[in-house]
């Protein structure tokens, strides 16, 4: 008598898939539900992890977004620290989704947070963004000026993206107790001070994340109905818990509620694909092998582990535009031509 | 004491300048270290407490000019470097975005610290040379590059004249102050050249190049000649107080 585990896949058996092959060699690990093509305008955001993501779709000479990108002038080593050139936009960290729906609720101007700024020995901390600024800003108009330019830029992603790429973070997060309103960071930590009359702990549940992802899905299609949607779950564990549980007890809930939760959206939407980053970094079978000593962060071998798995499965578009030749500015030509000219050198 | 000024592009019109002044000072000599392109980088390097030219073209013509490749601490240097402030102005970026003191409505606003780190990277490489050539026991001096023209390009392409004159202004002020810490005297372009709002005055402007490609950046030989006359006049300066020294 026949049932369904007869006659599937390699990919389908433990022993075949998993046991039997290298950990660096899982075949059809991921299958792709949709196609990401040279024409398709990508946005990406989320936690750290995130980044890498980014910066590989640049350098593999995909259509990435940045609507607030470094001056060309800025040398590479300082962009990083004001936060240029890590996501599509200049908004830092983003662990939670909330923090993400939120931003959008800022940006379209439907919500107006407790705080908007954070004063610490003269300098100026936006709450929603405390280290996208090295040392903060020179003046709260400083502060304000950036805080609305970053947030009308914010808003022209939900309109150009034709793919929204998400790299879920955690579930623990602090928010404002009077509206709910999400914070990147613990005040304190990078910047403000802690205060538990205003400020609460929470730890997003399975179906937080799930309605707050179904909130942000809504949100973007509202603007631009084909968007389609990119979900990954870092592999970093939490640094801190404040849940009162072990570390890795809390590590293992937070990355599990997520997964389920991303797992179920994939399920739900026809445009919504998960990529398994998790699970090529933090799984059992990869032995830790792609962690550094800390057991937390992803060495680089880790992250082209991952990106690589990623990419194969969507070729790059354009060969020859990785390393593209910077040309010469033409008025360093006539600065050439000034000295041909007089000096005849 | 023999005195070599040299730098970027902006050497060009000191040189034309000062082949056009009567009479000739016997021991100044002009000659072109390479573009400014080059001050983005590390283009010397200290070697047994000399200060050795290392980018190759800047080796190459001091080379031809002094014999050597290193700035000989026996003669007087004036460096026309470390003012070119349109490497930080041109940026395509200004035709939308505006420092943030001075930004309109509807533009970017670049924050402070973030230009400041800017402008502190573009003048890296000079400053460390000066200051080594400070630690060598060079006799020298720096030589400002001219005020920025208000044809500029990126004037024409979007960004505002107030974005250009600011971001100038600030990173002169910028260079400025670290020759003061550093007790290296500096020479002004002259107030004549400078209109009203802080651009060069159209009469200086240096044509276009011979090959119709277009210059709105360097100044003329009218421009060199001023200039010149400064760059002399601090000489006698120094000539005058230097025997005095020795005489009293």
């Amino acid at each position: 008598m026949s049932h369904p585990y007869q006659d599937l896949p390699a990919s389908a058996y433990w022993r075949s898939a998993v046991s039997n092959v290298s950990p660096l060699e899982l075949a059809d690990i991921y299958q792709p539900k949709f196609r990401i093509g040279p024409r398709m305008q990508i946005a990406a955001a989320g936690s750290c992890f995130a980044q890498h993501i980014s910066r590989e779709f640049k350098q593999r000479g995909f259509r990435f977004l940045d609507v607030e990108p470094a001056p060309a002038i800025m040398p590479a080593e300082q962009r990083a620290a004001f936060g240029l050139g890590l996501y599509s936009g200049r908004f830092g960290n983003i662990y939670s989704v909330r923090q993400l729906v939120q931003m959008f609720e800022r940006a379209q101007g439907t919500r107006k947070p407790p705080e908007t700024c954070w004063e610490q020995d003269g300098r100026f901390y936006d709450p929603f963004r405390p280290a996208i600024q090295p040392n903060g800003f020179a003046s709260r108009e400083e502060l304000d000026q950036d805080v609305a330019w970053h947030l009308s830029q914010v808003l022209t992603l939900l309109e150009k993206a034709d793919l929204f790429v998400f790299t879920f973070g955690l579930t623990e997060g602090w928010a404002f107790k009077e509206d709910g309103t999400v914070l990147p960071t613990c005040p304190g930590t990078v910047a403000g001070t802690f205060d538990p009359d205003k400020y609460e702990f929470v730890n997003f549940t399975h179906r937080d994340i799930v309605n707050d992802t179904r909130t942000f899905i809504q949100m973007a299609r509202a603007v631009n109905p084909r968007m389609r949607f990119l979900f990954t779950i870092s592999p970093v564990p939490l640094t801190a818990t404040a849940s009162g549980k072990h570390v890795l007890v809390a590590s293992s809930y937070s990355k599990s509620v997520l997964r389920a939760a991303v797992g179920m959206l994939a399920d739900e939407f026809a445009g919504v694909d998960y990529f398994p980053s998790y699970e090529l970094v933090a799984s059992h079978p990869m032995r830790a092998m792609f962690f550094d000593p800390n057991l937390r962060t992803v060495s680089p071998v880790g992250v082209g582990h991952v990106m690589n798995t990623f990419f194969s499965a969507h070729p790059q578009p354009r060969k020859g535009r990785k390393g593209k030749t910077k040309e010469a500015d033409p008025e360093d030509l006539v600065c050439e031509e000034a000295i041909l000219e007089t000096f005849g050198k | 004491m023999k005195t070599w000024l040299t730098g970027n592009s902006h050497t060009a019109a000191l040189y034309r300048g000062l082949a056009q002044m009567s009479p000739q000072p016997d021991d100044v000599s002009v000659y072109p270290l390479g573009s400014g392109a080059y001050e983005l980088a590390q283009f010397h390097e200290m070697r047994d407490g000399q200060v050795v030219f290392t980018a190759s073209k800047f080796a190459e013509h001091t080379e031809k000019e002094t014999g050597q490749t290193l700035v000989n601490p026996e003669d007087r240097w004036g460096f026309v470097l470390g003012t070119q402030t349109s490497r930080l102005f041109r940026d395509p970026m200004w035709r939308t975005a505006d420092p943030v003191e001075i930004c309109q409505p509807g533009r970017r606003p670049v924050p402070s610290d973030m230009l400041a780190g800017i402008i502190a990277a573009d003048q890296k490489w000079v400053l460390t040379f000066l200051a080594d050539c400070k630690a060598a026991g060079v006799p020298m001096f720096v030589v400002a590059c001219p005020p920025p023209r208000s044809d500029h390009v990126v004037i024409e392409d979007g960004a505002r004249p107030e974005t250009v004159l600011f971001i100038d202004r600030l990173a002169r002020k910028t260079f400025t102050d670290a020759l003061a810490k550093l007790d290296i005297p500096f020479i002004a372009p002259p107030a004549e050249v400078i209109d009203d709002a802080g651009f060069l005055k159209p009469e200086y402007f240096a044509p276009d190049k011979s090959n119709g490609r277009r210059d709105g950046h360097h100044a003329n030989d009218d421009y060199g000649q001023l200039m010149m006359a400064e760059v002399l006049s601090f000489l006698e300066g120094v000539k005058a107080r230097t025997s005095k020294a020795a005489t009293g």
